[in-house]
Formats: structure tokens, sequence, C-alpha cells
């Protein structure tokens, strides 16, 4: 398994997409400590109402946020791919108001909460990047309310697959038009808020129509341009382009 | 758990090979019912027709007994007189 500092550096890279950092702020993320564990599919990692002390680094695998009805019925809330701190926002709402767990095999570095804060309050520039990095989650969240509220289950499941790809893409995990993908139909089913088989019926349509194709573990995108417009895909939202570090952008903080 | 597979007869024919685990046929076929029901109501919402010979074949890995549901076993249409 790779080191803490390995782990850290796909964090370091998510937030570099975003963040302007110098090297000892770069070098203070690299340095935050971390346990890692590992995790079985569809194995929870933490439940709603939890109390937690530490963030959780996605390594490798697949992670989702997820809500739960008193049945135990279940809407996954955000997908976690490797290089997401999926609840940096813990560190400062430490009472879990949402579940996570693993959706495939799963490696995960568990970053004490005091560590992160002692980085922020040492390095201004990460601190802004943290807080960027929360509200670019909240911003994805909000685009996926619009997208199970609001649209057919093919443009749910477009719009999924293109936002998966295009962050797969950016996290250097493979090209947006072909990368790994190992969730289950009930998974989807979670994540769109349909039945599974609708799920199937709506992935076996898109394969029909030569949309995608799923199978061996990933799925791939022919005709990207033809997929984004099925789902109203527009990666705006996402907000992959760097802003300058606080300081740089309000000289008169110096 | 059993493992059970759904596969969707109506405009577009489905086959499940990925299934999904119950504890029991009883619940498996809850869950089928529920999700003829929620297929159904799309396709009026959408096209503003249901066919009630469409229909959902449930299959367990553990026997070869199947379970049809046409989508009209499960929905109630009530005529004018009698709403």
């Amino acid at each position: 398994m790779d080191s803490a500092e390995a782990m850290m550096a796909r964090f370091l890279a998510r937030l570099s997409l975003r963040s302007e950092l110098d090297p000892a702020d770069q070098q203070a993320i690299l340095g935050l400590p971390g346990l890692a564990e590992r995790y079985a599919a569809n194995q929870d990692i933490i439940m709603p109402g939890e109390h937690v002390t530490r963030a959780t680094l996605v390594v490798s695998g697949i992670v989702a946020r997820f809500d739960q009805r008193e049945d135990g019925q279940r809407q996954l809330t955000a997908i976690h791919i490797a290089g997401d701190m999926c609840d940096l926002h813990s560190t400062v709402l430490p009472v879990a108001s949402w579940g996570i767990a693993a959706l495939t095999e799963t490696v995960v570095l568990r970053v004490p909460h005091v560590e992160i804060f002692r980085v922020a309050g040492e390095h201004r520039a990460v601190a802004a990047a943290f807080w960027r990095d929360t509200t670019v989650d909240a911003g994805i969240f909000a685009k996926w309310v619009a997208n199970i509220g609001r649209k057919d289950s093919r443009a749910r499941l477009a719009h999924l697959l293109c936002e998966l790809g295009t962050r797969m893409e950016l996290a250097g995990l493979g090209p947006r038009t072909a990368f790994p993908f190992a969730m289950t139909q009930a998974q989807l089913a979670d994540a769109l808020g349909l039945t599974t088989v609708h799920v199937n019926r709506t992935i076996q349509g898109l394969k029909a129509d030569g949309l995608i194709e799923i199978g061996g573990g990933r799925v791939m995108i022919p005709d990207w341009a033809a997929l984004a417009r099925e789902g109203e895909f527009d990666p705006a939202y996402l907000q992959a382009s760097r802003h300058p570090s606080p300081d740089r952008a309000f000289p008169e903080l110096t | 758990m059993p493992r059970y597979y759904f596969d969707l007869y109506n405009d577009r024919n489905t086959v499940d090979q990925e299934g999904e685990v119950f504890p029991d046929l009883a619940t498996a076929l809850d869950h089928a019912r529920t999700a003829v029901r929620k297929l159904g109501a799309e396709a009026v919402s959408t096209r503003g027709q249901l066919v009630l010979d469409h229909r959902l074949i449930v299959r367990s890995e553990e026997t070869d007994e199947q379970h049809i549901i046409h989508f009209g076993d499960v929905i109630r249409i009530v005529p004018h007189d009698d709403a």
C-alpha cells in the first residue's frame, strides 16, 4: 500500500486543480498524517448521526455519501472517487448528517480533523483551498438535486456518466470517454432515484442507441457530445479552473 | 440471500444479467410490483399510454420458477361511475 504522503498527493492534485498553492502549502498538505483503512463493496464507513474526528480521503475505489429512510431505503447524494476528501466539511461539522459507504472495494485514509485545522491555520492558501473544495462539492450536490428532481431516467443516467467521466479525467484516472465503472444496478438506482429494473432498462436503451458501452468494469462513451446532449451536461459546475491564492487575489492582505 | 433477476418486456426487451439479492421471493415480488408501477407511471406521464400486457418476469437463481407480473396486474383503473 502507498505511503500516507503518496495517498495525500492525490488530494493535493485535486486541490491544485482549482487552487494556487506554493511549495510550502503543498508540503503542508503532503505532510498530513492519516491511517489507511480498506473496505469491501457495500460496507458502511460512517453512519448518519455518527460523531467523527477524522475526515475521509478516498485513495482507491468509489465511495458514496448517502441518506436513508426509516425502512432502510437509501438515496446516494454524492459519489466520490480517488483524490476526493469526501467529508472535508466534517472538520467543521463533526456530527455526520450523512453516511458514507464504499460502493466498490475501497481504500481510504482517515485524516484527523485537528491536523487539518492546524494546516489550515498555518497556511492561508490551504484554508482557502479547503473552503473552495467543500464549495465545489456543494455545487455538485445542487446539480444532483436538479438532475434527479427534474429529468427523466435517460437524462439522469447520461448526466451522471458525463459527470463521472469528467471527474475521472480531471483526477487522472482515465479519459472521460473510457473509465473504470464498477457500480451495480442497485447502487445506480440509489444514486438516480430509480428502481433497479428501470436502471437496467435505461442502460440498455442508451446502449442500443450507441451512446454508451458497459462491460468488464469499464464504461465507454463513443459519442461524448451526444451523451452530454442527452443529459444536458455542462461541466461548468465542476469549476475546473485554478484560482489565485488569497495573497495574490487580495494584495491588501499582505 | 438468493439473487433474483428481473426481465422487462415492454416497448424494449431488457434481460437482467446482474440481478439483485433479496431475503426471499415475497420481498423480490414486492420490489417487482413497485418497479412495474413506477415504469407504468413514467409511461403514462411521458406518452399518455399504458400497455396492460407489458410484463416483468422475475427469475430466481435457485429455482427454475418464473413469476410474471403484467402491468395490468398491479394497477386498478377506476371507471368514472365508481370514482
